[in-house]
């Protein structure tokens, strides 16, 4: 399968001098097409660090992301903002609507960006919605949904724009239980229906289950012969694994 | 396009509050600097065409006898930018083609030199072109009527000749003489002479003249017609607007007399200038003010965007993109302010020139209504462009903000560098490049002298201290505030707590809405210590000029002796100066009889002075007249009469003769009557009006007793000395009423300054104040906060600007001194050094009612729920 993101040796300093802290550590996995590829680590593990570096939104100290075949590192910052805009849709922890606007043109917010007309793609952008059971919220604002509405909203929004591979951090962090098992099914949904890959960082187990593989962080470094396959990640094999490594 | 109109748009539109106040700062300085340029436009405009009926040049000078070559020395003259040789008759103007006399047109013959006629720009020539210098036929120029009455087009011949006509007569040593012919004898037969018609006039300028019966010729060719008549050397001549008035007038009156055209020279009075550029200067002021408020709300908007410009940017949207949406935003809000402002600019001239509200004071009335469209749209343009400008240095930043940072929420612009880089921004805009482009857009009125380019040096140099200053001391800034803050602690101990938090948090904030204030407080302060001298002045003239005066007029004539033998009875009775003998020559003269000034004055102690001053070549001159001219004792003015040009020694300088009230004219010269007699025939036997002077003391209305004594049944006009000094300071009040209203506005500014500063510190710390609503501050302790932290802004702002504004008092009083030529006293600001700051803090509270309001709406759940 064609892999869609690689890192290769990924380091991320911070600080510098004697105050200089590795945030990650020779990190190195891909994500290939049709996967669903889970990174779990407690708190400040550089779960997220590690998706900023995969989105070019941030540069690795050393090492290499390889982004649909390109090495990132040696784009320009314009160039790297387009090829993420092509090849990636983002889920946030804290969903990161744009306030002033709808739900409908929060998700139609991608097709702006790309200098389409969304009021031309309506039908589709509310088919989107309608999947996700918002679509007698679409005229509201962000401020009138519940976590779990916005949390869809900016699956919605990654849904969209049509982009391969969507990138998840901590998407149900901050939501209830229910809204969070919705959102990992939908995410779930994003893999086995509409062929596309996604890439989630999480500390809870549960939502590990719904991955093809999990690997794990711990320290900035992926622990190595952790990883684990298939289709039957149960949430006691992932406890298994956070209790061996100490998480 | 789509996401530049949904983000811009949806951000103005959710945000209406933002909107608003950023349209109204940016309106509002447009609106104040395009209304005050159009007022005075107008003024001037207004006011010109109510004085001059006919088109004349700005001053007809004559020369002295003893110049051999006048027009050269005039030409010379710094002030002086064009000279014709001039002279105007009646003659007789006939088609070529016709034979015969008599029967042709009476017109006015204006002779000028054909090189100097575009220059004085005395007509527009509406076909055809103008006059030939040196042309080989001589060429008339012909106004429309004239050539209709006679079917003449351009090309046709005219004949001119001189019309019979009886002796030309003049006041000669008291008497009205016929003026004999100058060398030979005038010929018994009128010169006639033909001329080509090289254009037609349209009518208006000299082509308005005699309802356009008017022929313009060559001056060398027309005196040719009048050979053997006596023409007077006189000089047409155009002023050079860069130089002042009163230069040129010094500089004339050593060898020549000359006559102002008041109408073409409204508002260049010296004291009308500082007026005038006073007033321009409030209107930079404001817009400076507008657009400081402005960019501190950009800048600190910037907080609140940064998150959205980060998920933007993480979504795939590029630099440039994002600069697209914030320079869109940026300009759909300063461009409908641009058009609000220049609307309600306009609007607000209107109405002041209803109200009678000039830029030369009140109470003037201008039906005219003209919109100097390249300059207030230079202007709009020049606010919105700036207002653009400001935008881009907090757009920079935010494009620069680190997007990873802003999404997990931490500080994503360093903001003691942005803030410091936005104060310094602020103040090369502001008090750099704005200022520059405002006078080239609307230049300092006069000439750029020492004192006037210092002032207005000393201006922007204040505005920039202003301006820099949170860029400068912050840190002092902070901790004076925290200071002021303290017993607010011990007053209100949770919001008085919190406030003093908030401004340690925030004090470039702090300082940039205390800068507003502290702005518009020094302003107040200095125009009002610059008022209280001005009325100090007046006073001063007014013991001197007034107080112990009573003015009579519309007297029914009475012979001088009769009414002064009536005054006499009237305990306390000091002198009679009769008001009714006077002539412009230019200066207003006014013929005394010597026995009347030996009573009072500086006669009164002086007799050398007295006799001096009965020889009849001499002249007392007025304070101001002697500052603005620059006569000093001994100084010779030339005076020119029907009879030639004359030179009066002055001998002294006082106001303590002559002044009187209709026109109010403080540029007057006083002579001995007798000398207004012999050279321009004035009647000074009998009195229509005088001034009557009295013992300090004495009950005025004993002098109307004394004149119903004399004239029972005659109705006269009856003015004391004392009320008139009481009207002329309700005169000067008026007249600032619209450095008032300008401030007034500009107070409107800063509180909206104050305004935009909480609400977005509000919005900035929506978490924080979920956090402390949701552990049970009430409404009135966060209103408390606010007021508090207000009151602090009010406190600090006011007593720094009054403290500027006392120490600039000094200055202006002096600047304003060098440019009117008015003798200030330094009054200083009085007890507006206590209403100032007082002040300030009022608006500084009312400004925050709104942010309150705002706050107290605050969601506790969202904003605790928030990252």
């Amino acid at each position: 399968m064609t892999k869609l993101v690689e890192a290769h040796d990924l380091y991320r300093f911070q600080g510098e001098g004697q105050d200089q802290t590795a945030i990650l550590r020779g990190v190195t996995f891909d994500v290939s097409e049709r996967e669903f590829v889970c990174i779990m680590g407690p708190s400040g593990s550089g779960k997220s660090t590690l998706l900023h570096l995969l989105s070019g939104l941030d540069q690795p100290s050393a090492g290499r992301v390889v982004l649909r075949g390109q090495d990132v590192s040696k784009l320009s910052e314009e160039a790297r903002t387009l090829e993420r805009r092509a090849a990636l849709g983002y889920v946030f922890q804290f969903f990161n609507l744009l306030p002033n606007l709808t739900v409908l043109q929060n998700v139609g917010l991608p097709l702006a960006i790309s200098g389409q007309h969304p009021e031309s793609e309506e039908a589709r952008l509310v088919a989107i919605l309608e999947r996700l059971g918002l679509a007698s919220r679409r005229h509201a604002f962000p401020h009138q949904l519940s976590g779990g509405e916005m949390q869809r909203v900016s699956i919605a929004r990654a849904l969209a724009g049509g982009q391969p591979l969507i990138l998840a951090d901590e998407p149900t962090g901050n939501l209830s239980q229910k809204a969070g098992l919705e959102v990992m099914r939908i995410l779930r949904g994003l893999v086995d229906d509409d062929g596309r890959s996604v890439l989630l960082v999480t500390h809870n187990p549960r939502d590990a289950t719904f991955a093809d593989r999990v690997l794990f962080l711990v320290d900035g470094e992926l622990a190595k012969g952790r990883e684990l396959h298939g289709p039957d990640i149960h949430v006691d094999r992932v406890h298994e694994a956070l209790a061996a490594l100490a998480i | 396009m789509a996401l530049v109109s949904t983000i811009a748009w949806q951000g103005i539109r959710h945000k209406p509050g933002r909107a608003l106040f950023s349209i109204l700062g940016i309106a509002l300085g447009i609106a104040i600097v395009t209304g005050v340029f159009t007022l005075d436009h107008n003024t001037v405009l207004g006011l010109t065409a109510k004085k001059g009926g006919e088109w004349a040049p700005a001053l007809e000078v004559r020369p002295a006898a003893s110049l051999v070559d006048p027009r050269g020395d005039l030409e010379r003259l710094p002030g002086v930018a064009d000279v014709s040789t001039f002279f105007q008759n009646d003659a007789l103007a006939r088609r070529t083609e016709e034979t015969g006399r008599g029967r042709g047109e009476r017109v006015r013959l204006f002779a000028l030199d054909a090189e100097s006629i575009e220059g004085l720009d005395a007509v527009r020539v509406l076909a055809g072109r103008s006059l030939r210098p040196g042309a080989a036929e001589p060429e008339v120029l012909l106004g429309e009527a004239l050539a209709e009455a006679l079917g003449l087009a351009v090309g046709d011949r005219l004949s001119l000749s001189r019309p019979p006509r009886q002796p030309r007569t003049a006041c000669v040593d008291g008497e009205i003489r016929a003026l004999g012919p100058e060398g030979e004898p005038a010929a018994d037969v009128p010169v006639e002479r033909a001329f080509q018609v090289v254009g037609v006039l349209a009518r208006e300028k000299l082509g308005r003249r005699s309802q356009g019966m008017v022929v313009i010729a060559d001056a060398a060719a027309a005196r040719e017609l009048y050979v053997g008549a006596r023409v007077d050397p006189v000089y047409w001549v155009r002023q050079d607007p860069n130089v002042d008035l009163e230069r040129l007038r010094a500089s004339l009156g050593a060898s020549f007399s000359y006559e102002l055209n008041k109408a073409v020279l409204i508002g260049a009075a010296a004291d009308e200038r500082a007026f005038r550029n006073g007033v321009r200067f409030a209107g930079l002021f404001a817009l400076v003010l507008g657009l400081y408020v402005i960019f501190h709300t950009l800048s600190m908007g910037l907080v609140e965007r940064v998150r959205e410009i980060a998920t933007l940017h993480a979504l795939g949207t590029t630099r440039a993109q994002i600069a697209r949406v914030f320079l869109a935003e940026a300009a759909l809000l300063a461009s409908v302010a641009g058009v609000l402002g220049l609307a309600g600019g306009l609007a607000l001239a209107r109405l002041l020139l209803v109200r009678g509200v000039t830029t030369l004071g009140t109470g003037h009335v201008i039906r005219t209504f003209d919109v100097p469209w390249p300059a207030v749209l230079a202007l709009a343009g020049l606010g919105v462009g700036i207002a653009l400008l400001g935008s881009v240095w907090p757009l920079s930043k935010a494009r620069g903000a680190s997007t990873v940072a802003a999404l997990r929420g931490d500080q994503a612009v360093k903001s003691s560098g942005t803030l410091r880089g936005f104060h310094l921004f602020a103040a090369i805009l502001l008090a750099g490049l704005l200022p520059a482009i405002y006078f080239a857009i609307v230049p300092v009125v006069g000439e750029a002298q020492k004192e006037l380019v210092g002032a207005v040096l000393a201006g922007v140099g204040f505005l920039a201290l202003l301006v820099t200053l949170p860029l400068v001391v912050p840190a002092l800034l902070s901790r004076t505030c925290e200071l002021l803050a303290r017993p607010m602690q011990a007053l209100w101990t949770y919001s008085g707590r919190m406030a003093a938090l908030g401004i340690r948090a925030s004090p470039s904030r702090i300082a940039v809405s205390a800068a507003a204030i502290a702005l518009v407080a020094a302003a107040f302060t200095g125009l009002k210590g610059m008022t209280r001298s001005l009325t100090g002045e007046i006073d001063v003239w007014a013991q001197r000029a007034l107080v112990d005066k009573v003015y009579l007029r519309n007297l029914p004539n009475i012979p001088f002796q009769e009414l002064r033998a009536a005054l006499t009875q009237v305990p306390g009775f000091v002198a009679l100066e009769n008001g009714s003998a006077r002539s412009w020559v230019p200066f207003l003269l006014l013929g005394l009889r010597s026995r009347e000034l030996y009573a009072h004055g500086p006669c009164s102690s002086d007799p050398e002075l007295l006799r001096r001053f009965d020889r009849g070549d001499a002249v007392i001159v007025s304070e101001r007249l002697a500052r603005h001219l620059g006569y000093a004792v001994g100084d010779r003015v030339h005076v020119g009469t029907g009879s030639g040009v004359v030179d009066l020694e002055v001998i002294a300088v006082s106001d303590a003769y002559g002044y009187f009230p209709k026109p109010d004219e403080r540029l007057y010269g006083v002579v001995s009557d007798q000398f207004l007699q012999r050279a321009f025939c004035q009647d000074v036997e009998t009195i229509s009006e005088c001034a009557v002077v009295l013992a300090p003391g004495t009950d005025p209305e004993l002098v109307r007793a004394a004149l119903h004594g004399l004239r029972p049944e005659a109705a006269f006009g009856f003015e004391t000395g004392a009320w008139l000094r009481e009207e002329h300071l309700r005169d000067l009040g008026r007249d600032f009423r619209l450095f008032d209203l300008i401030l007034g506005l500009t107070a409107a500014l800063a509180a909206l300054g104050v305004l935009n500063g909480q609400l977005l510190a509000g919005l900035e710390r929506a978490k924080e104040l979920g956090i402390q609503k949701a552990l049970g501050v009430t409404r009135r302790q966060v209103a408390g906060m606010v007021l508090c932290e207000s009151l602090v802004i009010g406190a600090f702002g006011g007593l720094l600007g009054t403290a500027l504004g006392a120490t600039l008092t000094p200055v202006i009083v002096r600047s304003l001194e060098s440019l009117s030529g008015l003798e200030l006293p330094d009054a200083g600001p009085g007890p507006w050094l206590w209403i100032v700051p007082a002040g300030a803090i009022v608006v500084a509270l009312g400004a925050a009612l709104y942010p309150i309001a705002r706050m107290n709406r605050t969601n506790a759940v969202s904003a605790v729920r928030a990252p």
